[in-house]
């Protein structure tokens, strides 16, 4: 996979705090890429920064858009930012027309390709209404459809999925799956890890502006020094003598059943103390989720700085 | 700030046009506007010609009854009509009481010389000073005037205001509505400069609110939406111009024969130029001055006085107009923010030198191109701040970066 996005030694500062700090990363084409840190963490910051909303303070942004590498093309971007709203006064026609032209679309084939999305997400009947008469989760349809509208090379979504009820995440998710099947890259910051680990094949983790962990999402599972051990034992067995395993921790426990999050090395190691102590009728052994790398991953930051 | 692409601009200019012509507020603004003021001059007129129409029955004493007899001859035919009453006082004031008469005027010579005659009404609030003023006064005037021994030509010559009687070299004098129309002029490009640089205002303030702004600014520059704003908004104000000039043409034909108003393009061009110029500068500046606002309402003081800045000409209107070329007239015209409005005045009230209108033009030029500038830098830098109004400090930060 080639380059579509590269970032490289990102620095911003606001009245002398950092709030983006040498960051450097790159998205491929055809790659879903999630952005993801706490709140205040300066992902908003440098995606503003990439989309030339802000100027930065000192790194460089490279788009390579149809093999050709380039500062900027906003055509070929697509954006729905955070902090997102539309014209309340205007109609929604009117106003996914204005936004494609803005993007350059002939009016006429902003109206069409309008049109279909509406029919697609179950609002042309709202086509020729204002949009304040439309729900929240209609908006942000139609704020999303704003994005991808001019079918960019590139997509960056911050945030899409908040506010949003489930149905219509899994109606987001499965355009945006769409939109990787044909070609396009997206750069994804979500809150949502579930929704991080099924779409994003990589991940940038920002934590107070700086990188924190960054590659594929297997990589960085693999990476991941802990590893969670589900282990079934009959009833009325002991398994206390498991907090005394070297570099093992009770994450959860019931008669019969008990989760331990292991770091101590081998796997076949711990096998082979429990084995000594208890019958294992069943293990798994599995890397934890996402949710639990970031947390980790962040407080581990927090407590460095 | 990058440079903007001229289609860009075009588009963001339409839209902004098309959604304002199309707004409820443009409606009201431009049509009702107009029909609300024609309703107030009208009504102003019909309440004076109603006033002018008011009766009143003056009783008067006067033992020689010289007063009675010249206010009779003079008063013929007005609204004013006086009786000479030789009753006693108790009976007149009972009559008064009743509402027979509206006043009692009782002559005394001494009176009369010293300037100063009792009228005693019911209630004095009850009596049209307005018709007093009008009819008896001058009556009176003319009557002290006759008792001083003056005969009827003397008096007349008396009481004739000497005019100044302003003509050109061709010894054509130009007809009163020539005088006022192109102050007329004046105030219609005045009003519309201030009130579109305001919506246009508001409007940026309503786009940073409903975060429409960020999505804009992912496909264009800012300074591609700053200009496209400006120009949108600055065709809604020629659409309302042409609206009110219309309709202001149309009602004024009734009364007066517009050819007497002498407006050729030659007063009317330069007028329109630093219209288009002044509506620019005041556009960027309000533009600017919105995108560093939170909320409509929550300007701060020193917001106010810069929207108020460019208007300060307009307080001086007066002294203005009294003396269009004095030499602080003249400095204001070359002051940047004043030179749209204090122009415009002086065009209406005098011949500005060519020269100096070029001078005047080349300095508003110069300074449109930079304040859409710096209103570019404001306005970049303030649109995203969402969570506040900007501060002064705020505004040096920006103005003070390096061009991006």
């Amino acid at each position: 996979m080639d380059e579509i996005l590269a970032v490289s030694g990102l620095v911003k500062s606001y009245g002398g705090k950092r709030a983006v700090d040498d960051l450097s990363f790159v998205v491929r084409r055809g790659e879903v890429m999630g952005l993801l840190g706490p709140n205040g963490a300066g992902k908003t910051t440098a995606i503003r920064i990439i989309m030339g909303i802000l100027a930065a303070d000192k790194g460089r942004v490279t788009f390579c858009f149809s093999g050709n590498t380039t500062a900027m093309d906003k055509s070929r971007i697509g954006y729905l930012p955070e902090e997102r709203g539309l014209y309340d006064d205007a109609r929604v026609l009117d106003t996914l027309m204005y936004l494609g032209s803005l993007k350059g679309m002939p009016r006429a084939v902003a109206r069409r390709a309008a049109m279909e999305w509406l029919e697609r997400l179950e609002l042309v009947d709202y086509a020729g209404q204002k949009m304040e008469k439309l729900s929240k989760g209609m908006q942000q349809k139609v704020q999303f459809v704003a994005a991808i509208l001019h079918r960019p090379e590139l997509i960056m979504l911050d945030e899409p999925f908040s506010g949003l009820d489930p149905i219509n995440q899994d109606l987001f998710k499965g355009i945006v799956r769409e939109l990787q099947d044909e070609g396009l890259s997206v750069l994804l910051s979500a809150h949502q890890m579930n929704m991080v680990e099924e779409l994003c094949d990589s991940i940038f983790l920002i934590g107070r502006g700086r990188q924190v962990l960054y590659g594929s999402l297997q990589s960085i599972k693999d990476g991941y020094r802990e590893h969670l051990v589900d282990l079934r034992y009959p009833r009325g067995e002991d398994p206390s003598f498991l907090r005394l395993v070297r570099g093992a921790r009770v994450i959860g426990e019931e008669p019969g059943h008990i989760t331990l999050g292991y770091s101590g090395g081998s796997i076949n190691g711990l096998l082979g103390d429990i084995s000594g102590g208890l019958t294992i009728l069943e293990v798994t052994v599995r890397k934890p989720p996402l949710h639990d790398i970031f947390v980790d991953a962040v407080q581990e930051r927090g407590e460095e700085a | 700030m990058k440079n903007g692409n001229p289609a860009s601009v075009l588009k963001v200019a339409r839209w902004e046009f098309l959604k304002g012509v199309r707004s409820p507020l443009f409606l009201v603004m431009t049509v009702f506007i107009p029909l609300i003021m024609g309703a107030l001059v009208g009504g102003m007129g019909v309440i004076e010609r109603m006033s002018r129409e008011e009766r009143l029955h003056i009783a008067i004493t006067d033992e020689t009854g010289a007063l009675h007899s010249y206010l009779v001859a003079q008063l013929a035919g007005s609204p004013v009509t006086v009786t000479r009453f030789k009753g006693p006082a108790a009976e007149l004031e009972q009559a008064l009481a009743r509402g027979e008469f509206d006043g009692h005027l009782h002559y005394d010579r001494r009176q009369l010389e010293a300037g100063i005659i009792s009228l005693l009404t019911r209630d004095p609030r009850s009596v049209s000073l307005g018709q007093l003023e009008r009819y008896l006064l001058r009556s009176l005037t003319l009557f002290r005037l006759h008792e001083l021994g003056l005969d009827g030509e003397q008096v007349v010559a008396a009481t004739t205001p000497v005019r100044i009687e302003v003509r050109s070299l061709s010894g054509e004098q130009p007809p009163p509505a020539a005088l006022v129309a192109p102050m007329i002029v004046v105030m219609v490009l005045v009003l519309a400069v201030v009130m579109s640089g305001q919506v246009l205002m508001y409007g940026v303030i309503k786009e940073k609110r409903n975060r429409i702004v960020e999505i804009l600014l992912s496909s264009i520059s800012s300074l591609e939406l700053l200009v496209g704003k400006i120009i949108g908004f600055g065709l809604l104000s020629l659409v309302q111009i042409a609206v009110w000039t219309a309709a202001g043409l149309a009602v004024a034909s009734r009364f007066v024969d517009l050819g007497q108003l002498g407006l050729t393009a030659r007063e009317v061009v330069p007028s329109l130029v630093f219209f288009v110029f002044g509506y620019l500068l005041f556009a960027s500046l309000f533009a600017a001055v919105g995108a560093t606002m939170k909320e409509a309402e929550g300007g701060s003081q020193a917001q106010g006085m810069v929207i108020m800045v460019p208007m300060i000409p307009l307080f001086a209107a007066g002294a203005i107009t009294m003396s269009p070329n004095a030499l602080w007239v003249r400095v204001m015209s070359h002051i940047p923010p004043f030179i749209p409005v204090t122009v415009l005045i002086r065009l209406a009230s005098t011949q500005v030198p060519p020269a100096e209108l070029v001078s005047a033009l080349a300095v508003l030029v110069l300074s449109v191109g930079g304040f859409i500038y710096l209103g570019a830098r404001v306005f970049e830098g303030g649109i995203l701040r969402y969570d506040r109004a900007l501060n002064l400090r705020d505004l040096g930060a920006i103005l003070g970066r390096r061009n991006q």
